[in-house]
């Protein structure tokens, strides 16, 4: 790799607790920019790190750092009335993520002019940002002048994309990610609308990360053809921090090699990082995954769903889908396949419930409603909250139809034999359940 | 996940200058998550696109059960491909959940094995068993 490349990662440092359920203790670990020094430091890219913390975690900070490879740190701002301190409940983003970001609202960041102008003249290539919990402004000012590649991921910050223009010129690459609620609400969820706004007027490059769906590559000189890259899938652990690996090892390879090629190796890293939380175990994959030859991880099949054609995507629920009984892990499920923007069909809800006194008429008519609704889609999911005959009857027909059906058994309760054997999933795994959605759907 | 407690921090990588300590989860905070390497994971698998794969074709059947096979170690088209042990006919594709394998071939890994159950109806299926070696 090239000897040139030295990045900077510019954002707080936070402390995250990850609660894992099941009696399990939660886990604690570095936050923030964290994430993406990891990704550095398993590629063995020379990097600096640009923080604000509050002033207890210091210490470690920068011991932890420099056991990570950062060639040096430093402390551009001092955060006060908050302990950065983040809570997960919801690790695999199998849906909604539910962070908790304690004492918010009283957090506080006094700046430091001279550290931030030492760092950004510490002989960079690159300086990716992550906004947020600091004036992010200070930065853009103090690298204004400069020649540095500037690379800036807006999935939480700034809320108005056209504090962009303060860096007064382009940014090599705005990033941001489908889940992201400047992409969802200022962008209406549109890559076109993003990319006709920031393409050309504020950066030369945008990366729409889109979670499992794999990501976009958009150019300026070449907005329609955006490069598509996969998403590979493995056995999620978490999700934390995955996005923001991406965003450090693309940067990294952008200048050895071509972006559909970095790109493609970033791709594959952070499915890496999602695997584990041990530090050694992700290195270990990281470097195996650099030994596939260029040629090869460009084509390697994985998932590509790019978020606005997966509301084309109808999915079938079979399931016991009444008010009458305790639907929570269906809502839950549906919750996931919204957050994903997946079409999910509910025929019980569309078409009507029977009625336990219906005559023959109504129940042809709902029957056959029933049936057509599962016509206009490619994938059932059902969900086994009980031993309901139509359910599994509606299993039955999906696979004699050749749909891709997915089986979700939050209780563990399918033991027969076809049950088990004939769908192309049955889980009682959420996370697991997603991934197949979007294997399936692609 | 690895290395837990709320304590102190205790995901520090290999050697000293860390807090690694013994949980409950994965034993050493040092590495693996207590889940063992993967590469050395023996695996049973159902393969896909059994239909359009070589053997198939040529034969208009699947291979029978008991046949050797073996992963190959580079990409066929886009995919990690499982053929006959003896006449390297391609029988289908590993899930793409297993590209992981890709890598483990990379760090010398190979994989071999047997076919365990194959089917033509509904539509052709192959299961294999696969075990690792280096």
């Amino acid at each position: 790799m090239s000897s040139n490349t030295k990045i900077c990662l510019v954002g707080q440092v936070l402390v995250d607790v990850s609660f894992l359920g099941d009696n399990k203790e939660p886990k604690l670990r570095f936050g923030g920019i964290f994430h993406a020094a990891r990704a550095l430091w398993a590629m063995d890219c020379p990097y600096i790190l640009a923080y604000v913390a509050p002033e207890y975690m210091d210490k470690e900070i920068v011991k932890y750092a420099k056991h990570h490879g950062a060639v040096t740190t430093y402390k551009i701002g001092n955060v006060l009335g908050c302990p950065n301190v983040v809570t997960i409940s919801e690790l695999t983003e199998a849906g909604p993520q539910k962070y908790e970001f304690l004492l918010r609202d009283a957090q506080e960041c006094i700046m430091d002019f001279r550290i931030i102008e030492k760092a950004c003249k510490d002989n960079i290539s690159d300086v990716l940002i992550f906004p947020g919990g600091y004036e992010v402004d200070d930065v853009f000012d103090i690298l204004k002048p400069s020649q540095i590649d500037v690379h800036i991921d807006i999935n939480f910050q700034p809320e108005n994309p056209k504090d962009l223009a303060r860096l007064g010129r382009h940014f090599a690459t705005v990033i941001i990610s489908t889940s992201s609620k400047t992409f969802l609400h200022h962008y209406s969820g549109s890559s076109a609308n993003f990319c006709n706004d920031m393409l050309g007027k504020y950066c030369e490059t945008v990366l729409l990360k889109e979670n499992r769906g794999g990501a976009r590559f958009f150019q300026a000189l070449n907005p329609e053809l955006p490069l598509k890259i996969s998403a590979q899938v493995r056995n999620v652990q978490h999700s934390i921090g995955v996005g923001d690996c991406f965003n450090a090892i693309y940067i990294y390879f952008r200048h050895n090699m071509d972006e559909r090629t970095a790109l493609s190796y970033a791709s594959c890293v952070a499915a890496e990082y999602a695997c584990t939380t041990y530090p050694d175990d992700f290195k270990n994959a990281a470097q195996a995954t650099l030994k596939i030859p260029a040629d090869e991880i460009v084509k390697l099949k994985g998932v590509s769903l790019p978020w606005e054609d997966r509301p084309k995507c109808h999915i079938y629920i079979a399931a016991p889908d009444f008010d009458y009984i305790d639907r929570r892990p269906l809502e839950k499920v549906l919750k996931c396949l919204e957050y994903h923007n997946f079409t999910p069909r509910r025929p019980v809800i569309e078409n009507g419930l029977m009625g336990i006194d219906a005559d023959f008429d109504r129940k042809q008519m709902l029957c056959e409603a029933d049936v057509k609704l599962m016509d206009e889609c490619k994938i059932m999911l059902a969900v086994l909250l009980s031993d309901d005959p139509g359910t599994l009857i509606e299993i039955g027909m999906g696979v004699e139809r050749k749909m891709s059906v997915i089986v979700y058994d939050p209780y563990n309760r399918a033991t027969n034999l076809m049950l088990t054997q004939l769908p192309n999933l049955v889980s009682s795994d959420l996370d697991e359940i997603i991934t197949a959605v979007f294997k399936y759907a692609s | 996940m690895g290395s837990t407690g709320t304590g102190r921090f205790s995901d520090y990588s290999n050697s000293s200058g860390g807090s690694e300590k013994s949980t409950k989860m994965g034993g050493n905070a040092k590495s693996t998550g207590g889940a063992g390497n993967r590469c050395e994971k023996n695996l049973k698998v159902s393969l896909e696109e059994v239909a359009v794969c070589t053997y198939y074709s040529d034969h208009g059947d699947v291979p029978p059960v008991n046949t050797d096979v073996d992963v190959i170690s580079k990409l066929v088209g886009r995919r990690i491909g499982v053929q006959t042990s003896t006449v390297s006919e391609l029988i289908g594709y590993l899930p793409t959940e297993y590209n992981y394998l890709r890598q483990c071939m990379e760090q010398g890994y190979s994989y071999s094995g047997a076919v365990t159950s194959s089917s033509l109806k509904p539509i052709p299926r192959i299961s294999v068993s696969l075990k690792p070696a280096k």
